[in-house]
C-alpha cells in the first residue's frame, strides 16, 4: 500500500469515527500546533481550544466530503494549517487586535468558514444549539445516542450494554432523539 | 426547528438508512423524489441531520477531552530532571545514590527465579512472521487486511479487524492463533492465553504445535512454570525443545 492509499484510508476510518485513528491524529499532531501557538503569543489554554476547534473542523469536513489527500501527509498537513489559520483569526479579533499584528495569509480555504454565508453560520448556530441539548439529556440517553450515531455500534450490541432488549434499545433511542429535539426547539 | 412537525420513529430510521447509504436503489430513488417534492419532510430531514451532527459532534468533544488527558498523563510520567547551579553537589549525590541503587536492583533481579523465567522468554519470544498476503478470495479481504497490519507491527489495528471477523468465525483456528500471538507481542498475556487454548483444542489445526509453544511462552512469562514446560511438551518445534531443555536444567 502506498502513502497516498494509507491517507485515503485515514480518510475512511475518520468518517467512521474509528476511535483509534482518531486518538492517533490527535495525539500525533498536538504538540506541533501547541508549540506554534505558544511561540506566537498564546498560552496553552488557548492552544488546546484552538487545535479541538481546529480538529473538529477537518473532521465535518472530511465527512462532508470537503477534504481530499493529494500526498502522504495532506491530512497532518490541513489539521495544521486550518488550526493556524484559527489562531490567526482569533489573534485578529477584538481582544488582540490592538496589540498584535501577525502575517495572515490562508492557505486552505476552509469552504465557508472563510467566505461565510449566513446560510453556513445558521447551521452551525443550530448545530450547537443541539449540542447544548445533548448535554442536557439524562446519561442513559448521551450514552445511547453517542454509542449509535458516533461510534456506530449495532442496536444488538448497545441493546447488550445496557442489558436489555433489542426492540426496546430500538425504541429507546427513538425516545431520547424525540427528547433531544424537543429540548432544542425550546431553546431555540 | 420546527416545533409541530412530529418526527416520526419510521422517518428517524428512513433518515438514517439514507444517511448511512443502506437504502437500495429503489427506495433511494423514491425517497430523493419525496425530498423533492415535500418541504415539510426537507425540513423534517434537516432537523434530523441536525440533531445527529449535534450528537456525533458533541460526543467527539468528549473523546477529544479523553485523548487530550491521556495525553497529559503520558508526558507526566516522564521524569522531568532540572539541574540548575545550585543544586549540583546535590544532584551529584542524587546520582550517585541512584546509580547504587541501580546495581543493586540489577543483582537482586539476577537472582530472582521469576526474571530467569522473563529472560528465557525474551531469548525465545519472536513474533510469528505471518502469513503471506496474497488475496485469495474476497470474503478474506479483511483478514489479509488485517495480516498487513500486523506485519507493520499495528497490532491494535490487526486485532480490530480480526476481533471483529471472530465474531462470525469464532471457530476458526487461523484466527484465534493470530489473534492470540497478537496479543502476545502486545506483552498481553492475559488476553493471548484463552486464543492460544482455544487452537490446541483443534487436533489437527497446522497451528497445533505453534499454539503449544506460543501458549507455553505465554505461562512462562506468567511464572506458571508447570503450565509452561506442559505446553512445551506437547509442542514438538526445535525451540519448544530447546527451552524445555533449558527449564529442566533449573
Amino acid at each position: 500500500m502506498t502513502q497516498l492509499t494509507a491517507q485515503w484510508e485515514l480518510v475512511s476510518k475518520i468518517k467512521a469515527n474509528n476511535e483509534l485513528v482518531l486518538k492517533q491524529l490527535y495525539q500525533s499532531n498536538y504538540k506541533k500546533i501547541e508549540g506554534y501557538i505558544l511561540k506566537n503569543s498564546g498560552s496553552m489554554p488557548q492552544a488546546k481550544d484552538i487545535y479541538q476547534e481546529a480538529f473538529i473542523t477537518v473532521w465535518k469536513n472530511i465527512k462532508e466530503g470537503k477534504f481530499s489527500p493529494h500526498n502522504e501527509t495532506a491530512l497532518q498537513g490541513y489539521l495544521y494549517q486550518i488550526a493556524r489559520n484559527k489562531w490567526t483569526d482569533e489573534l485578529r479579533s477584538s481582544r488582540f487586535k490592538k496589540t498584535n499584528s501577525l502575517e495572515s495569509f490562508h492557505q486552505f480555504s476552509e469552504n465557508g468558514e472563510e467566505n461565510t454565508t449566513s446560510l453556513f453560520e445558521e447551521k452551525e448556530q443550530k448545530i450547537a444549539l443541539a449540542e447544548e441539548a445533548f448535554q442536557k439529556i439524562g446519561d442513559e440517553c448521551k450514552q445511547l445516542l453517542s454509542q449509535f450515531y458516533f461510534e456506530k455500534k449495532s442496536l444488538r450490541d448497545i441493546a447488550a450494554l445496557f442489558n436489555i432488549g433489542e426492540a426496546s434499545a430500538r425504541n429507546k433511542k427513538y425516545r431520547c432523539i424525540q427528547q433531544l429535539k424537543e429540548l432544542v426547539t425550546n431553546n431555540e | 426547528m420546527n416545533k409541530d412537525s412530529k418526527i416520526s420513529q419510521e422517518l428517524l430510521e428512513t433518515v438514517e438508512r439514507y444517511l448511512n447509504n443502506t437504502m437500495d436503489a429503489t427506495e433511494k430513488l423514491q425517497f430523493e423524489k419525496s425530498l423533492k417534492k415535500n418541504n415539510t419532510l426537507r425540513q423534517q430531514v434537516e432537523d434530523i441531520k441536525i440533531l445527529l451532527s449535534g450528537i456525533e459532534t458533541a460526543s467527539l468533544r468528549e473523546k477529544m477531552e479523553e485523548f487530550h488527558h491521556q495525553m497529559a498523563q503520558e508526558i507526566k510520567e516522564i521524569p522531568v530532571r532540572n539541574i540548575t547551579k545550585n543544586n549540583r553537589t546535590n544532584s551529584r549525590l542524587f546520582y550517585a545514590v541512584a546509580a547504587s541503587a541501580v546495581i543493586l536492583l540489577g543483582i537482586f533481579w539476577m537472582f530472582n527465579p521469576k526474571n530467569t523465567n522473563e529472560m528465557l522468554f525474551n531469548e525465545y519470544f519472536s513474533v510469528d512472521p505471518g502469513l503471506p498476503t496474497t488475496m485469495g478470495s474476497t470474503d478474506e479481504f479483511s483478514f489479509y487486511d488485517g495480516m498487513v497490519n500486523y506485519k507493520r507491527k499495528e497490532y491494535d489495528e490487526a486485532l480490530e479487524k480480526w476481533r471483529q471477523l471472530l465474531r462470525q468465525k469464532n471457530n476458526n483456528d487461523t484466527l484465534n492463533y493470530f489473534i492470540g500471538v497478537t496479543y502476545l507481542a502486545k506483552g498481553n498475556t492475559e488476553e493471548a492465553i484463552p486464543f492460544l487454548e482455544k487452537v490446541t483444542t483443534q487436533k489437527e489445526s497446522m497451528f497445533l504445535e505453534d499454539s503449544y509453544f506460543y501458549l507455553g511462552l505465554s505461562n512462562l512469562k506468567n511464572d506458571n512454570l508447570e503450565d509452561a514446560k506442559e505446553n512445551f511438551r506437547k509442542s514438538n518445534t526445535e525451540e519448544a525443545q530447546k527451552i524445555l531443555k533449558a527449564l529442566e536444567k533449573k
